[in-house]
């Protein structure tokens, strides 16, 4: 795989939901080769501190070289983004890792998101066509929802569960998709998720036991995004003495089954 | 002055470097992650992530968090282990044009002795680095690096079992590493290389749980370079033989530091990870800094601190 650093012009950066927002770079290069769940490390400032680039994943690619990450302000490094303007430039490292795979022909797709988690599945939903996804979208609350429509999905594609019921299904979205599920009839399905580890756990654990095949993209503490460091181990499964996987370069997407939920 | 036409040769003992600059162990991988990048033969040399006789999965994550200006790790030594290596990884090593030192560890002499050993005779190897930081489970866990008679017993145990020049990389993590620098020197090393990284821990206050899984880990990155840059300025007043500078180097600045105070090279570990084209960016600057300054070979500025 070939990793490249370019230089990214911030195009636009603005607020999308709450603590969310959306920032479009334009790369210097003529093709950013990028496939869905494949993400980027952002070096935010000069200086040393933050010190470390930060992952995100790619949230669309609208020209061959014009990209978006959506990003939800959690610490240091996201909240000197979002003060950032047009025309700053940021330096980025990327496309890395590993992206979704299929759905092979004949099986619909089932995107599963909780939170920020949605970002890498509005990359996958575009490259797939409307009549064979669903796409079921969890969040805290109706502020936190971001609107389908600035990705370029049409409104009223995107199913929403909202933790305190002030949009759409009222509970957790591992809750909806299982609903969901048990409400049509067709198995031939491929599911892509993307959230917080309890979140995936569950869905680990439903896939199982409606023998679906399914795709988490994960999460973990990164250094170098490349493979050097082997910093952002994560457990597999059924290993005795421990194994564990690089999330940078093994995934960031998993097939639910290889990994080690408990670890 | 064009600096293009600056020397920035090098010389460890029997081993010359084209440049100064050479990736530091567990931050480059086994070489071959970052060479789209940096292409491998720009530099002085590559030290690969550290390798035990047995392959190795590490510690459980989390096993990074970041600090100010600096970073903990407690990757546990994670590895694929000699015979993997040898068979993975170094004929690709062996195709570059740069040196190559193989970072080795253990936890019983006899595990430094077996890893040294595999390498006897292996083209492609140009240096053995032995990281004596490691625990010795025959000592109670106590590091090898920490003691001057263990530190001086794993350097002989080292270099009875190789043909390759070897370099011995200090923990600073002890009283006074002049003493242990002395030891290992005595013992017939061919070279130092210092700092590996500082004992350190981070804690979540809202959890109040340890942010590393190891509970502590090593401490690296701009944060240590001052602490670095003293430990060399120390070591090379005190041991003949060569030196090589490592701690938080970023830039061609930095590596001037340790350079100047008496380092015939530098290793360049976490500016990796934040500018993959820190190494490239280092060996213009030092070109640049030698131009401006009138200075047509490197060498002429290594040790030259006025004090
Ligand atoms: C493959 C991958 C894809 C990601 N995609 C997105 C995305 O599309 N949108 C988004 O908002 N976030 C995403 N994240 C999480 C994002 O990297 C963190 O939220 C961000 O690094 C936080 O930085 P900070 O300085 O604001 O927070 P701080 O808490 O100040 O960061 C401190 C350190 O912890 C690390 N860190 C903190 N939170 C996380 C986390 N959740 N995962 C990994 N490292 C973390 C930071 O990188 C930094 O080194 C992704 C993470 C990974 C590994
Ligand atoms: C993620 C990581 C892994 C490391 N692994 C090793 C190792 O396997 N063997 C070793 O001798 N040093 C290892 N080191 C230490 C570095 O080689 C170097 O001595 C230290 O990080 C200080 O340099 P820096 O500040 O430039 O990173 C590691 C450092 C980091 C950050
Ligand atoms: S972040 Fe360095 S190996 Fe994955």
């Amino acid at each position: 795989m070939r990793v490249d650093l370019v230089k990214a012009h911030i195009a636009a950066n603005g607020s999308v939901a709450k603590d969310t927002y959306l920032m479009e770079l334009r790369l210097e290069t003529e093709e950013f080769l990028a496939a869905p769940g494949q993400f980027v490390m952002l070096r935010i400032l000069d200086t040393t501190d933050p010190l470390l680039r930060r992952a995100f994943s790619i949230c669309s690619l609208i020209k061959p070289n014009v990209i978006q990450i959506m990003y939800r302000v959690v610490g240091k490094g996201t909240r000197l983004m979002k003060d950032m303007k047009e025309e700053e430039t940021l330096e980025l490292l990327g496309p890395l890792g590993n992206g979704f795979q299929g759905p092979e022909r004949g099986k619909k797709a089932v995107l599963v998101s909780g939170g920020i988690g949605v970002a890498p599945l509005f990359f996958l939903a575009s490259r797939l066509k409307p009549h064979d996804l669903k796409f079921i979208a969890g969040y805290g609350s109706k502020e936190d929802v971001v609107p389908p429509g600035l990705l370029g999905l049409e409104e009223g594609s995107v199913l929403f569960a909202t933790e305190d019921g002030s949009c759409g299904y009222h509970g957790l979205v591992t809750e909806l998709f299982e609903a969901e599920l048990n409400k049509t009839l067709s198995r031939q399905l491929q599911v892509y998720c993307c959230g917080p580890w309890e979140m995936l756990k569950k869905l680990a654990h439903i896939c199982y036991e409606y023998d679906l095949d399914c795709q988490v993209s994960l999460e973990s503490a990164m250094a170098c995004g490349v493979g050097a460091c082997q910093g952002c181990a994560v457990k597999a499964s059924a290993s005795y003495p421990p194994d564990y996987f690089h999330v940078c370069s093994h995934g960031p997407v998993f097939s639910s089954s290889d990994i080690d939920w408990e670890g | 002055m064009d600096p293009r036409g600056v020397d920035l040769g090098t010389a460890l003992g029997p081993l010359e470097l084209k440049n100064p600059v050479i990736a530091a162990s567990g931050t480059f991988g086994y070489g071959r992650e970052y060479s789209s990048i940096v292409p491998p033969g720009s530099l002085g040399g590559i030290v690969v992530k550290g390798i035990s006789l047995e392959p190795k999965a590490g510690n459980p994550p989390p096993r990074i968090v970041e600090t100010p200006s600096g970073m903990l790790n407690a990757i546990g030594l994670a590895n694929i282990g000699v015979e993997a290596f040898i068979e993975e990884k170094l004929p690709w090593l062996r195709s570059l044009d740069t040196k190559v030192f193989v970072n080795i560890y253990g936890h019983r002499l006899e595990e430094y002795r077996a890893v040294a050993s595999a390498f006897k005779g292996l083209e492609g190897v140009d240096a053995l680095e032995v990281n004596i930081s490691c625990p010795n489970v025959d000592k109670g866990g106590m590091a090898f690096g920490t003691d001057p008679g263990m530190a001086a017993r794993v350097t002989e145990a080292v270099l009875s079992s190789t043909d390759k020049p070897v370099i011995v990389k200090l923990t600073p993590n002890v009283t006074d590493i002049t003493e242990i620098a002395k030891a290992v020197e005595a013992a017939g090393a061919h070279g130092l290389s210092l700092i590996n990284t500082i004992a350190g821990m981070a804690v979540d206050v809202e959890t109040r749980m340890p942010r590393l899984a190891n509970v502590w880990g090593g401490l690296s990155g701009p944060a240590i370079r001052p602490v670095a840059v003293y430990m060399v300025y120390r070591v090379v007043r005190s041991v003949k033989i060569p030196v090589i500078g490592i701690g938080g180097i970023l830039e061609a600045r930095d590596a001037l530091e340790f350079l100047i105070s008496g380092a015939r090279a530098v290793q360049v570990g976490t500016a990796n990870f934040v500018n993959p084209k820190a190494t490239l960016e280092i060996i213009q600057g030092l070109r640049d800094y030698c131009a401006r300054k009138g200075i047509a070979k490197l060498s002429q500025i290594i040790g030259t601190l006025e004090t």
